[in-house]
């Protein structure tokens, strides 16, 4: 039940670094996606429950909401429950992956990241729905 | 000398010439007369046993037939060492004069050589104080007093009033001197056997330990003020008393003669003690009886287990890896190192202000479970007893007995388990007050301050270990968080680079050719840049311990032979020759992109490190139930002296730094970082000038032991 701008899937992306932002919103963009861009964690959660997009795209480090929280809190709302999240992180172990996951996170993604790789991901994570 | 004037000599004059009948008869008369008086002088020194009386009777009597007023007697005696005491004289005071030491003087001479000497003083002579009168000694003469083999004293005489001493005097002295000699020879004897026994009841009387004689039936004989101390029974009472009665302890003295034995002795009021106690024994009179020195060893016995419950607190502390361990330990250690049979601890919840306990003991053979229970679920504020009293007063504290404590709030629990004595003692970290162990006996007793001394220290040594562990604590946090920085701020930026490079080199056809090589070569450092920082990262997570894989069935030949084809472009820029061969080894479970990683930096460094038209062999082959990995070179070598830090983190050997070949000194770090995760071997051998052929043995049984839940790193806030 995703609320759909035109025929094109949107995509939230959330990242508090302007350049990787409009990095992978440019990316996405080109891939065919409608995307909303987020600079911080609480704005993410404000977008999402307003837009219910069809896939959120969170970085780690935020400033007052953390990825992880903020996907805490779509999980936490029935309307916001489905809605897959890929994580992006610079920190890779398996406690932070770990972490993603029990939040509810559906893939990770590895900063610095190939924006082609960041693509297909997408991509799958959609096809899989 | 012709004549010797001895008794043969006097009888042989007897058989004189005829014409010579006259003298000879005179002569007899005055042998006689010598005889009977050598005889009575004889007589005279045998007759007395004590030093001073013989040796008095020597030089009166010498002195008389040597017609010497003045004469004084020198003997060894206890206590003058290598000096000869003047133990009688004539005319003179015995006190005034000094000890003769042997070579020093005429006398001395005389005792050291043995022999008689005559000594002129010319016509002043000598002037000497003779009891009160001044005389003047004119003549003397020094005569060795001998006994066998030993030179016991000399004496000396010294005429004041006639001419020098005539051949015949002499002679006679000499005589007598040997008489003399066996005189005071015996006197000696006596006299250092009587010492001997004084001293030995001197000894025994004032010994610090005691002293029991037994008889052959085992009954007391002897015994010395000492043991009349130890035991309680005087000397008077212990006197026919068994050995095994009067010490309170089960020993037969022929039981285990001239062994050191340590038992348990009881006093007379029943008290009971540790003691030390060896039974020589001893013939006679051709009886067997015993000779017991005994020893209280109380002292040394509780030094022994202080020092004990010491190096088991000290133990714990440096196998403790935190805090939780070292309470528990040191409270278990403690406990059973002195016998107290519960112990807690209390640590200070600064919040609530109370006291909480956080490790309960108790000795398997104590049933105090109530009164654990009712200790784990109490706090305690500043002042309660018992343990808040100590949190107040910052000092240890002893009950003897908490049945007569009547403010103690878990009395009756610890009735109930038997529980008597109790003492607590602070633990003080960096000057504060942070909490306290408690311990409990079943039986009552009295406090030990030695005890108490040692608790002090044991508590400055938790305290340590606690502002120890923490100061480590807080340089994790600070290391993970640095670790956090750095990780996001350096690949934040990278991201963008990597990112929008590959924006711009997907249209690479908009480009002009020049924009797109100096494009690539930014990306082409971007990526290194990429490597380097996720090297470096990885280091600092080995480091703190955290190296975690990834671990699913590795195909080991596919994993070497990508490797090589990574290798390859770079081997064929560089006019090296690559081989390889890979037999298949089966699966091993491990992380496939570590391994690969690891075999990146062994490979490529082969090839870094081979100059042009050089080889490299790649191997891969299973031996047992390990797969062995053997990477050659025929490159320039690793230096003898350098070859022991090849493996340190940023080392780079001289070869490598002179000829510029690029690196930062981390591959070979990571790949034992690698290697040891995988439970496997890495290590290499190296000619200079020659090649270098680097080995890598992975098990392929591996099985990671499971890391303790407890023991994981601490969550770090991003």
């Amino acid at each position: 039940m995703s609320s759909t701008e035109g025929d094109r899937p949107v995509v939230l992306v959330a990242d508090d670094d302007d350049d990787i932002r409009d990095l992978v919103a440019f990316r996405l963009d080109r891939a065919g996606y409608e995307v909303l861009r987020a600079g911080d964690g609480q704005q993410a959660l404000d977008l999402a429950k307003e837009h219910v997009p069809d896939l959120a795209v969170l970085d780690v480090m935020m400033p007052k909401l953390t990825g992880y929280d903020v996907t805490r809190e779509l999980r936490a709302d029935a309307a916001t429950s489905r809605i897959p999240v890929i994580l992006l992180t610079a920190r890779v172990q398996e406690a932070d992956v770990a972490r993603g996951f029990e939040a509810g996170a559906d893939d990770y993604v590895k900063k610095p990241f190939s924006p082609q790789e960041l693509k297909a991901r997408v991509q799958a994570v959609l096809g899989r729905r | 000398m012709r004549r010797r004037l001895t008794f043969q000599t006097v009888v042989g004059a007897l058989g004189g010439r005829q014409r010579e009948r006259q003298a000879a008869i005179e002569e007899l008369a005055a042998g006689k007369e010598r005889f009977e008086r050598l005889y009575s002088i004889g007589r005279a020194i045998g007759g007395a046993t004590e030093l001073e009386d013989v040796a008095q009777t020597v030089v009166d009597e010498l002195g008389e037939v040597a017609g010497a007023e003045l004469g004084a007697l020198y003997a060894s005696t206890r206590g003058g060492g290598q000096s000869y005491r003047c133990v009688a004289a004539r005319g003179l005071d015995p006190e005034d004069l000094p000890w003769v030491r042997p070579g020093v003087g005429l006398a001395g001479r005389a005792l050291s050589e043995g022999r008689r000497l005559t000594g002129e003083l010319g016509e002043s002579g000598i002037l000497l104080q003779s009891l009160g009168q001044e005389a003047i000694a004119r003549h003397e003469v020094h005569l060795p007093l001998i006994a066998g083999a030993d030179v016991v004293g000399v004496l000396t005489l010294a005429r004041v009033a006639g001419g020098p001493f005539r051949a015949e005097d002499l002679e006679l002295l000499e005589y007598l001197a040997g008489r003399a000699g066996a005189g005071i020879s015996n006197a000696l004897t006596l006299r250092t056997a009587r010492d001997q026994s004084a001293f030995n009841r001197a000894v025994l009387e004032t010994a610090a330990d005691a002293f029991i004689s037994i008889d052959s039936s085992s009954y007391v004989t002897g015994w010395n003020p000492a043991a009349e101390r130890l035991f309680g029974w005087s000397a008077e009472e212990a006197t026919g008393l068994p050995l095994s009665r009067a010490i309170g302890a089960d020993i037969r003295p022929a039981d285990s003669p001239g062994q050191l034995q340590e038992v348990d002795a009881h006093d007379r009021g029943g008290r009971e003690f540790p003691i030390e106690i060896t039974i020589s024994p001893l013939e006679r009179h051709g009886e067997l009886t015993w000779n017991a020195f005994v020893r209280d060893i109380t002292d040394r016995r509780r030094a022994e287990l202080y020092m004990r419950a010491q190096l088991a607190v000290t133990r714990v502390l440096s196998e403790a890896t935190t805090l939780a361990q070292a309470r528990d330990g040191v409270i278990e250690a403690l406990g059973t190192a002195l016998g107290w049979e519960v112990g807690v601890a209390w640590v200070v919840d600064r919040e609530a202000g109370v006291l909480r306990p956080t490790s309960l003991w108790a000795a398997d053979d104590v049933d105090a479970a109530e009164f654990l229970d009712l200790t784990m679920h109490s706090t305690f504020g500043r002042g309660e007893p018992l343990p808040g009293v100590v949190w107040e007063t910052g000092e240890a504290r002893w009950i003897e007995d908490l049945e007569r404590e009547p403010a103690f709030p878990r009395a009756g629990a610890a009735k109930r388990a038997g529980l008597h004595a109790s003492l607590a003692f602070p633990i003080v970290s960096a000057g504060s007050f942070v909490g306290l162990a408690e311990f409990f006996s079943r039986e009552v007793a009295q406090p030990d301050p030695e005890l108490m001394a040692l608790l002090g220290t044991v508590g400055e040594q938790i305290g340590q270990f606690s502002q120890r562990k923490r100061a480590e604590l807080e340089a994790d946090r600070l290391k993970d968080e640095f670790f956090a920085l750095v990780s996001h701020e350096l690949r934040t930026p990278l991201t963008s680079i990597i990112g929008y490079l590959e924006l711009v080199l997907e249209d690479a056809d908009a480009l002009d050719p020049q924009s797109s090589r100096f494009l690539q070569v930014v990306e082409r450092n971007s990526r290194r840049l990429h490597r380097l920082v996720g090297d470096l990262l990885f280091v600092a997570q080995v480091e703190a311990g955290r190296l975690s894989l990834d671990r699913h069935d590795v195909p080991l030949d596919r994993v070497v032979a990508d490797g090589v084809e990574a290798a390859r472009p770079r081997a064929e820029e560089n006019g090296v020759i690559l081989r390889s061969r890979e037999e298949n080894v089966g699966a091993l479970k491990g992380d496939g992109d570590r391994l690969g990683q690891m075999l990146d930096n062994v490979i490529s460094n082969a090839v870094k490190f081979t100059p042009e038209g050089g080889t490299v062999d790649v191997y891969l082959t299973r031996r047992g139930d390990s797969a062995v990995l053997e990477v050659r070179d025929s490159g320039i070598g690793i230096p003898n002296q350098e070859q022991h830090r090849l493996f340190q983190r940023f080392f780079r050997s001289s070869t490598a730094t002179e000829r510029a070949i690029p690196g930062v000194g981390l591959g070979l770090t990571i790949s034992r970082a690698i290697v040891e995760a995988h439970g496997g071997t890495i290590g290499f051998e190296s000619e200079e000038g020659r090649g270098t052929t680097f080995r890598v043995e992975l098990p392929l049984d591996f099985e990671p032991s499971m890391p303790d839940p407890s023991e994981s790193p601490r969550e770090v806030v991003l």
